[in-house]
């Protein structure tokens, strides 16, 4: 399908919510900015997003709740997941990459370029049209 | 015998009988020997006489009537001869001596011996000692010739000597002799009887004394003869069962106090068979297990019994059967339920023998608590040390690669990038103080402090933001300061946050009173906002580190949720403290009182 989708970025600190949208709306994505856990929860169940960008510790719902509840339900199970992280070798990469079936992992300090390329690749990947 | 008698002491009997025996064959020898010597003596002497007597006087009689006085003679001579006596006489009427048997006498008068004279019926004797110092026994009888008394008989006997006593006993020696040996052999027989039991006992109490201490005693059975030696054999068999049941002798007072020490550690300690059966547990043990007393545990299986609330899978190194000789320690927990504690359990053999396994069962819900914590503070510090950094970053690189062709942009980028560097500054000296206060290095140097400019440089401090928000200070300040001993840097920078977090969080046009209050002992210093406050819930966590409201209004403010642990630690580091009050929607009111 080729209708740019949408993209969701759960982030609670905001000014580094801000560079990302920035960046990737720069790259031509549409995106849907939410700092809470919770209130990005909502918006995956009330739409089809192209790919969802979480950070894992948030208030409300950290990253891998989000992740989880994600992944139970059938209309989103397949969405790629984009983590983002301030852990760094203390993280159990082999969870999030099994369990949670997330796409890709970035470590904090992340370049934001890096960030876009790998949206852009996991995007690339044709998804199973339901 | 020996059945329902008392006992008299064992010396006094042995010494009892043995004297009885002895005195018993004593007797016996004596009276034996009295009986054969003088029955024999009296009864020989006296019949004989008597016998003697009779005869002579009858065949004498005759005689005088057929030959007359002087045919007795011969009769006397011969009757002396035959029987062995002293002397025979018979003297007439007028104690003439008409025959003796020591013809010297005749025609003399006789003088009847003066001695011991006894008469009975028609014979009298009298007893005498004559020339020769030879006892005498003459023996008188009537001589009748027809009808007519004409005169008397004497026969006399003399005693027997010695000599010929021991002769005419000779024949009864073997019964003499005989009879107390008898006894004497007999006697001691009794004797052995008493005392070898005992004499077998003796020896074997005193081969134990001569055993050194550490050997056990040895102790045989005795044969069975009497009470003594059925008591002895009861002791021995008695101590026989005793080191049967046991293998070491346990000191009674070594495992009284073992036991005591058992109950009252905290720590939960179990003996187990191979097969995990419980054979022992302590009050700990029972407390961990909610059981109500250890007891109840005995004879379950302690798979049974963890997997009640602690659920073992098949494969729990704890129940593993191949390494049975290896330590097994394993930390167990229920992550569905939080009330149930986290245990520290390990599996051991029992030294020595291997028979079973002790356990030990340590509650740790603390320790894994405190372990939990200091994660959670791990987990967000990082957090908060990468976050600014990676605005700093994304910014910095944005602003390079990407067209940001916008000047307003272009300096909103550089702004963040400013603010998230301040930020993280803050964030690293907060960290460190906290860190410092978490070891107990946190520290306050007193110096001589102007109060009164220490407080003016904490308003001027919060004043831009004041100014920028319009807010409405209001400072009530004494008129004089004495001089104060404080740490100026560590209590003007809590002042400053606590100043700061009332400004930070009261909204536009709002207002804030700084009070400063001294007496004769405190410093009172109150500050009061009417700001977004804090709610009920969020009150008693506001000095957790790290500790953000989820207020939207505070989120939206920087923070590093470090301000008021800190704060509260300089003031009561200065021997202060700090309370807070609010009501969310109304205002917070922080109350610092110190003594001056």
């Amino acid at each position: 399908m080729d209708i740019p989708k949408r993209l969701l970025i759960a982030e609670d600190n905001p000014a580094l919510a801000g560079v990302i949208a920035f960046n990737l709306r720069h790259a031509g994505f549409e995106v849907v900015v939410r700092h809470n856990g919770l209130d990005a929860w909502q918006d995956a169940q009330a739409e089809d997003f192209g790919l969802i960008i979480a950070d894992q510790q948030m208030p409300g719902m950290n990253g891998d709740e989000l992740c989880a509840k994600i992944r139970e339900l059938a209309r989103t199970k397949d969405t790629p997941i984009l983590m983002v992280t301030a852990k760094g070798l203390e993280m159990d990469l082999d969870r999030l990459k099994d369990e949670l079936q997330v796409s890709a992992v970035l470590s904090k300090p992340f370049s934001p370029t890096e960030l876009v390329a790998r949206v852009q690749q996991l995007m690339s990947i044709p998804a199973n049209c339901k | 015998m020996f059945k329902n008698e008392p006992q008299v002491e064992l010396t006094r009997r042995v010494t009892g009988y043995h004297a009885m025996f002895l005195l018993l064959a004593v007797a016996w020898l004596l009276a034996g020997a009295l009986y054969i010597v003088g029955s024999i003596f009296n009864a020989r002497t006296e019949s004989k006489c008597l016998i003697q007597l009779g005869r002579a006087s009858a065949s004498f009689g005759i005689e005088y009537v057929r030959g007359g006085p002087d045919s007795l003679q011969p009769l006397v001579q011969r009757i002396r001869a035959e029987e062995s006596l002293a002397y025979c006489a018979v003297v007439d009427a007028n104690s003439t001596v008409i025959a003796h048997s020591s013809p010297e006498h005749i025609g003399q008068t006789w003088v009847e011996p003066t001695g011991y004279e006894e008469a009975w019926q028609d014979v009298r004797r009298i007893r005498f000692t004559d020339d020769n110092s030879r006892r005498i026994r003459d023996y008188r009888i009537r001589l009748r010739a027809g009808h007519e008394d004409v005169g008397h008989v004497h026969v006399a006997v003399a005693e027997p000597s010695i000599g010929s006593v021991a002769i005419a006993t000779a024949g009864y020696s073997h019964l003499l002799l005989l009879g107390p040996l008898a006894l004497v052999v007999g006697g001691s027989y009794v004797l052995r009887g008493i005392v070898n039991p005992v004499n077998e006992i003796e020896k074997q109490l005193k081969n134990t004394a001569r055993l050194p201490t550490s050997v056990a005693p040895d102790l045989q059975p005795v044969e069975l003869q009497g009470l003594a030696g059925l008591g002895w054999n009861r002791l021995v068999a008695a101590l026989a069962v005793a080191h049967s049941t046991t293998d070491r002798p346990i000191n009674s007072d070594q495992s009284q106090q073992l036991s005591c020490v058992l109950e009252s550690l905290p720590e939960g300690v179990a003996v187990t068979t191979l097969d995990g059966a419980i054979l022992f547990a302590n009050p700990a043990v029972a407390a961990i297990l909610r059981v109500e007393e250890p007891t109840i545990l005995y004879g379950r299986s302690i798979e049974t019994v963890l997997s009640e609330y602690w659920p073992l899978g098949i494969d729990h190194p704890l129940l593993s059967q191949e390494s049975v000789r290896r330590i097994v320690v394993s930390e167990l927990d229920n992550p569905d339920d939080q009330s149930i504690a986290a245990l520290r359990v390990a599996r051991t053999p029992i030294r020595g023998d291997e028979s079973g396994f002790v356990w030990s069962i340590r509650d740790i819900s603390q320790q894994k608590l405190a372990e939990k914590s200091r994660t959670q503070f791990v987990d967000t510090a990082t957090h908060e040390l990468r976050t600014p950094l990676t605005n700093i970053k994304a910014y910095a690189e944005t602003l390079a690669i990407a067209d940001v062709t916008d000047p307003e942009q272009q300096k909103e980028f550089l702004n963040t990038i400013t603010s998230e560097a301040t930020r993280l500054a803050r964030f690293i000296d907060d960290l460190l103080s906290v860190s410092s206060m978490e070891v107990g290095t946190l520290t306050i140097n007193r110096k001589e402090t102007d109060l009164g400019r220490m407080l003016s440089e904490v308003i001027d401090k919060v004043r831009p933001q004041i100014e920028q928000k319009q807010l409405v200070l209001e400072t009530s300040l004494p008129p004089k300061f004495p001089k104060s001993s404080l740490d100026k840097d560590k209590l003007a920078a809590a002042l400053v946050n606590i100043l700061g977090n009332a400004v930070k969080y009261t909204p536009a046009a709002g207002h804030i009173a700084f009070r400063v209050n001294l007496d004769e002992s405190h410093l009172t210093i109150e500050i009061e906002d009417t700001g977004v406050g804090i709610s009920q819930e969020e009150l008693s966590h506001v000095f957790d580190k790290f500790f953000r409201s989820n207020d939207p209004r505070v989120q939206s403010e920087t923070g590093t949720g470090l301000g008021l642990s800190l704060a509260r630690e300089i003031v009561r580091l200065h021997e202060g403290d700090l309370q807070l009050r609010s009501e969310i929607d109304k205002g917070t009111t922080v109350t610092i009182r110190m003594p001056r």
